[in-house]
């Protein structure tokens, strides 16, 4: 979107008023479900009044597939909160590769912690030349029960726009949805949140 | 005898896992109505000017997750209540300092374990309503999860089917959910609902 918005709202439109569409070479073409679902989401706050955001995140949903939505291809009513919208981080870089025609290099699993010593240093370093997602386990940091055992699992994809460090602080700034977000969490908790980390070329 | 002890074991194991946890208190809300009304009046008047939101994130109810919200940029801060760095943090940027300590210490002796307000949209028009969080008194089996009370506070009366579940709008007959539960009626403007998340 922020390379090319003009081709992004002449897909929008496309797709709007014939049904089907084609951006960077992937044609969608979304199952009447998801057609109709498109504009009538419910109760995900601003999202209620995004009808083209709906669409939007429902088509790529629609389309990409990963080993997460093996037993949910095929969209129907309320699917968005389940198993077929779910993604995963070969699935994720899949999705941005191809939608964006650019070089994806990622390190880590969704099981399994990357092998990088020190994630500050190896964030610090490629921030600035390339565009630099995360897959977190956001329930650690924006916990939600006060069990202290928590399955570790990664939740979310992030989009990191800055890190510094002050002592042993860490100041992250990402994008999810919406605005940003600044955080300040531990070097140690920073370590224990990141399952993935996606490096994008500018 | 092996098999015998992983039976009982596989059994026991079982009955735990199918325990719910148990409230202690029945009328959370009506026991504790003046003090949670007041906590929302408070919140009210104070979030308007500089959006923002409290979660305690310890059973202690010492540890503070503060969310400070503009249009742009969430910032999250997390602190020990007596820290300075938490009023430091409160003047940084024009808070009402002591209007949310005054709100941080009723948290405190409530159980209101997070504050916050959160936009719905009803005919594509923008609505508020603050949602509040109690950690209760509970009996707590192994495997069981925890379990909060939350409370919603709408600005304008609600419609509600016969079972007393909020409904989306009085021309539809459909359930309204917010963050995925079905809220249950306390008055036309405050509904309820159990949940193992607080927020």
């Amino acid at each position: 979107m922020e390379k090319d918005p003009l081709g992004y709202v002449q897909f929008m439109n496309e797709l709007y008023d014939k049904g089907e569409a084609t951006f960077n070479n992937n044609h969608f073409k979304p199952s009447k479900a998801v057609k109709n679902a498109a504009g009538d989401l419910k109760f995900k706050g601003v999202l209620d009044i995004r009808h083209a955001e709906q669409m939007w995140f429902l088509v790529l949903a629609d389309k990409f597939k990963g080993y997460l939505n093996f037993f949910n291809k095929k969209f129907n009513e309320g699917d968005e909160n389940s198993f077929w919208a779910s993604t995963n981080l070969a699935k994720y870089d899949r999705m941005i590769n191809k939608m964006c025609g650019v070089h994806v290099k990622a390190v880590g699993s969704d099981l399994i912690k990357p092998w990088v010593k020190d994630p500050y240093s190896y964030l610090s370093k490629r921030i600035d030349s390339n565009i630099v997602s995360l897959y977190i386990n956001n329930r650690i940091i924006h916990k939600k029960n006060h069990d202290k055992i928590k399955f570790s699992i990664p939740t979310h994809f992030i989009i990191l726009r800055q890190i510094r460090k002050e002592g042993n602080m860490i100041t992250l700034r990402y994008w999810d949805y919406g605005g940003e977000t600044e955080m300040q969490i531990s070097s140690r908790t920073l370590k224990k949140i990141i399952f993935g980390i996606i490096t994008i070329d500018k | 005898m092996i098999r015998h002890l992983s039976v009982i074991l596989i059994t026991c194991l079982l009955v735990a896992a199918s325990c719910s946890t148990k409230i202690i208190s029945t009328n959370i809300y009506q026991e504790q109505k003046e003090d949670l009304d007041n906590i929302e009046r408070r919140y009210e008047k104070l979030n308007p000017k500089n959006h923002f939101s409290l979660a305690f994130t310890d059973k202690k109810f010492n540890i503070v997750s503060l969310e400070m919200i503009t249009d742009t940029l969430t910032r999250i801060y997390e602190f020990n209540v007596t820290e300075q760095r938490l009023a430091d943090t409160l003047l940084k940027y024009n808070y009402d300092t002591a209007g949310i300590f005054y709100l941080i210490r009723k948290m405190q002796q409530t159980n209101v374990t997070w504050i916050n307000s959160f936009d719905y949209y009803v005919n594509d028009q923008p609505q508020q309503l603050i949602i509040l969080s109690i950690k209760p008194v509970t009996v707590r089996y192994i495997f069981s999860p925890p379990k909060y009370v939350a409370l919603t506070y709408f600005r304008t009366p609600q419609s509600f089917d016969e079972k007393g579940r909020l409904l989306d709008s009085r021309r539809t007959k459909q359930v309204r959910k917010i963050k995925g539960q079905v809220f249950y009626k306390i008055t036309d403007r405050i509904c309820y609902t159990i949940t193992d998340k607080y927020r």
